[in-house]
């Protein structure tokens, strides 16, 4: 563990799980329930930008603003059309929601397959400049811009969630969506508030990893497990729970194998998730109620 | 957490579970024949076009028992202008959907383009060539029955650009002739049981001898190994490491997931392991790039290898950093100092744009539709499957699309395997641009 390129490395990886974490964490407070789909959304995001930079000659800021702006629509339209109708219909069933949820991303994913092609476009450099090196570590702008973001977002929205009206409408619906109604709180708004923030942070985090790898219609799925294991690691009790597991995580993928080798990390992965899930389901961070 | 949210959490965890599941089993399908191979298999192509189509089309019958590869050219017209009557019917077995498709689709559209460009002009003795298409999905399971529906749809001819290398005893249960586009196992086209098999490309024997001859001509005497964790590559590393290990020291091996967003771990693994040069094998795709892109960054002066795929995946190059890939060593297929190879890049860039850049994917499988243009040809339209393959087995230095100037390709009646020898397999580097160009350094000879 002393050698920095290795922290880089999982610092970068953690700061996008944690993004990731924290737009599920939105829509979880917020409504209440798991957004599978927000790894369809990065993915989404990170390939129509490409795509349109790629394939269509766009400047790189407008093909981002777009993306960023589709993805926000998908993100309000998964409330609008998909979970809202269908809990209605189920008298509120988190179940048929989150099946329903789990069918988007697959839908989207394929959508993105046809639309955009199913092989994996480059990810786009948000500044051409060349990589620095920090103390014998080399870190990207990309890299740079992604984990400087993601904590000044999780700041940023630490102290709306606290400090702000907003954030307690945000709090106080996501833990009962029936009570809220009952105090004429403006449930569906905040809910689909939550679901509109969830996209932009989840394009957000996908087209600035895409730079990494590439990004291609499949991306979704497996980004969307990072993330819920980011959730399931740190937990839903405190904003920071996200950020936590997100960096938990992106120390695993990177120390697991550079110790025990690539085959290790799987393995590693699996008894960390169902340690916690059958140890500590609340994750690291719980919420503590006052009785 | 609240009691309502760990009540999300279990559910979701439930979905997610069963996503990693699905996942999983998804990206274990692949098999013997994957992008690898089939970049390899590039590399062992011949093409029948010893003239341009257009000269093709205008010439007349053949109708010696040998043909050398002039007379198979020759051969290969009807009469001018557009093709016409009953067609003769070829049916080809295209992953393009699950883990072959990234290689299957790029060599299926060039057959179908062949075959329009066939048709276009004069088509096989007057009459039109018509492709039927299925599709296994790199599935074993569901091969047989994509065969026997292209053999009830009339196939006279089946072709298979596939991910699952397909058993002999199901090849010879169809009875119809039968060739391998991309595929390097040539175990179809090995005895016993290798009446119908046909293969084109160089076999994976051939690797390992040419990256020793690559090794020694560098000067690399220990060499890391950088591998994707998949069934295919680890298949491949068993295959040549059996050979290469005579010929040189390998100081690490290293795995990562075939999705890997990160390879910073097992590469600084490597770094101290004073490696003369660093072999990448993988499928291709992100994760070749991936290793190159942090290669470049980690160990930028040692010299860098790659097993096969990437020389074949144009796509691929431009997700690679600005000179990530200079300098990387792989085995290829085309050379543009070969005059086939030359004829076939015109061909192609009238069909698909001044951009398209071929790769031995579209050489093989050109070459593939011209064979058995030439085959049809030479059995004077009797589309009997005996008709055909003793068709087949007349061919003679037939010059190929691909591989060093002058490779030709022949078949005999105890030699189904269509390569002439080692020089089948280019070896390429990739310059500044990162594109690849013949390696001056080692070339296989013939």
């Amino acid at each position: 563990m002393d050698q920095p390129q290795l922290w880089v490395s999982a610092l970068t990886q953690g700061s996008f799980f944690g993004l990731l974490g924290l737009a599920y964490y939105l829509v979880l407070i917020g409504a209440g329930f798991f957004n599978i789909a927000v790894g369809a959304y990065a993915s989404l995001a990170g390939l129509l930008t490409s795509w349109l930079v790629v394939e269509k000659d766009f400047s790189l800021w407008p093909a981002i603003a777009i993306a960023l702006a589709v993805t926000v629509v998908v993100a309000g339209a998964t409330e609008l059309l998909v979970v809202r109708p269908v809990q209605r219909r189920g008298r509120g069933s988190e179940l048929a929601a989150l099946v329903s949820v789990t069918a988007l991303l697959f839908v989207i994913a394929q959508f993105a397959g046809f639309e955009f092609g199913y092989t994996t476009l480059p990810g786009q450099q948000l500044l051409d400049i060349e990589p620095v090196q920090i103390g014998g570590a080399i870190i990207t702008a990309n890299a740079l811009i992604m984990i400087v973001l993601t904590f000044a977002i999780f700041l940023l929205l630490a102290m709306l969630i606290r400090t702000t009206r907003a954030g307690r409408l945000l709090r106080a619906v996501g833990d009962s969506n029936p009570v809220a109604n009952m105090l004429g709180l403006p449930v569906h708004r905040v809910r689909l508030i939550a679901f509109l923030l969830c996209g932009l942070l989840a394009g957000v985090a996908g087209l600035l990893f895409s730079s990494q790898a590439g990004v291609s219609s499949s991306s979704g799925l497996g980004w969307a497990i990072s993330g819920f294991l980011a959730v399931v690691i740190g937990g839903a009790g405190n904003i920071i729970g996200p950020l936590i597991g997100g960096i938990v995580l992106g120390m695993l993928q990177i120390f697991v194998p550079y110790y025990w080798g690539g085959n290790a990390t799987n393995i590693v992965l699996l008894v960390v998730a169902a340690a916690f899930f059958s140890l500590r389901p609340q994750g690291a961070f719980a919420q503590r109620v006052r009785v | 957490m609240t009691v309502r949210h760990s009540k999300s959490l279990r559910l979701a965890f439930l979905a997610t579970a069963t996503l990693m599941v699905a996942a999983c089993g998804s990206s274990s399908t692949s098999k013997t024949t994957t992008a690898a191979t089939a970049a390899a298999t590039t590399a062992a192509g011949s093409t029948a076009a010893a003239s341009t189509v257009a000269s093709t089309a205008a010439a007349a019958v053949a109708g010696g028992s040998t043909t050398t590869a002039a007379s198979a050219a020759g051969t290969a017209g009807g009469t001018a202008g557009p093709a016409s009557g009953k067609p003769f019917i070829i049916g080809i077995n295209a992953d393009t959907t699950g883990p072959g498709a990234p290689y299957s689709v790029p060599a299926f559209k060039t057959v179908q383009s062949t075959v329009d460009l066939v048709n276009s002009q004069g088509g096989v003795l007057g009459r039109p060539l018509k492709l039927v298409q299925g599709n296994d999905e790199s599935d074993a399971t569901k091969t047989p029955a994509v065969l026997a529906q292209l053999k009830d749809k009339g196939a006279i001819f089946l072709l298979s650009q596939q991910g699952a290398a397909t058993p002999n005893a199901l090849i010879q249960s169809t009875g119809l002739p039968f060739m391998t586009v991309t595929g390097v196992t040539a175990d179809a086209a090995m005895p016993p049981n290798n009446t119908y098999g046909f293969v084109i490309a160089n076999p994976l024997t051939q690797w390992a001898p040419t990256f020793c001859a690559s090794f020694k001509a560098a000067n690399v005497k220990k060499v890391a190994i950088l591998a994707e964790d998949s069934a295919t590559i680890k298949y491949l590393n068993g295959v040549l490491l059996k050979t290469m290990n005579n010929c040189v020291e390998i100081v690490a091996q290293e795995v990562a997931p075939i999705n890997s967003s990160d390879l910073t771990a097992p590469i600084s693994r490597i770094k101290g392991d004073g490696a003369d040069a660093v072999w990448v094998t993988s499928s291709g795709g992100p994760f070749e790039v991936l290793a190159f892109n942090t290669l470049a960054q980690l160990m930028p002066s040692v010299q860098k290898f790659t097993l096969a795929s990437i020389a074949n995946e144009p796509d691929i190059w431009k997700l690679a950093n600005k000179g990530a890939l200079n300098g990387v060593v792989g085995l290829g297929s085309l050379n543009d100092a070969n005059v086939q190879t030359q004829k076939l890049r015109e061909i192609l860039k009238a069909d698909r744009g001044a951009d398209f850049v071929p790769t031995a994917f579209d050489a093989q499988a050109y070459d593939a539709v011209m064979i058995i243009k030439y085959a049809i040809e030479h059995a004077n339209g009797d589309t009997s499957p005996q008709a055909l393959v003793a068709s087949m087995e007349t061919m003679s230095a037939y010059p190929a699309s691909f591989g060093a100037p002058g490779y030709t390709l022949s078949f005999s009646p105890t030699k189904h395997t269509a390569f002439s020898g080692e020089c089948g397999i280019v070896m390429v580097q990739f310059d500044q641009t990162n594109t690849p160009k013949a390696w001056p350094v080692y070339q296989p000879s013939c």
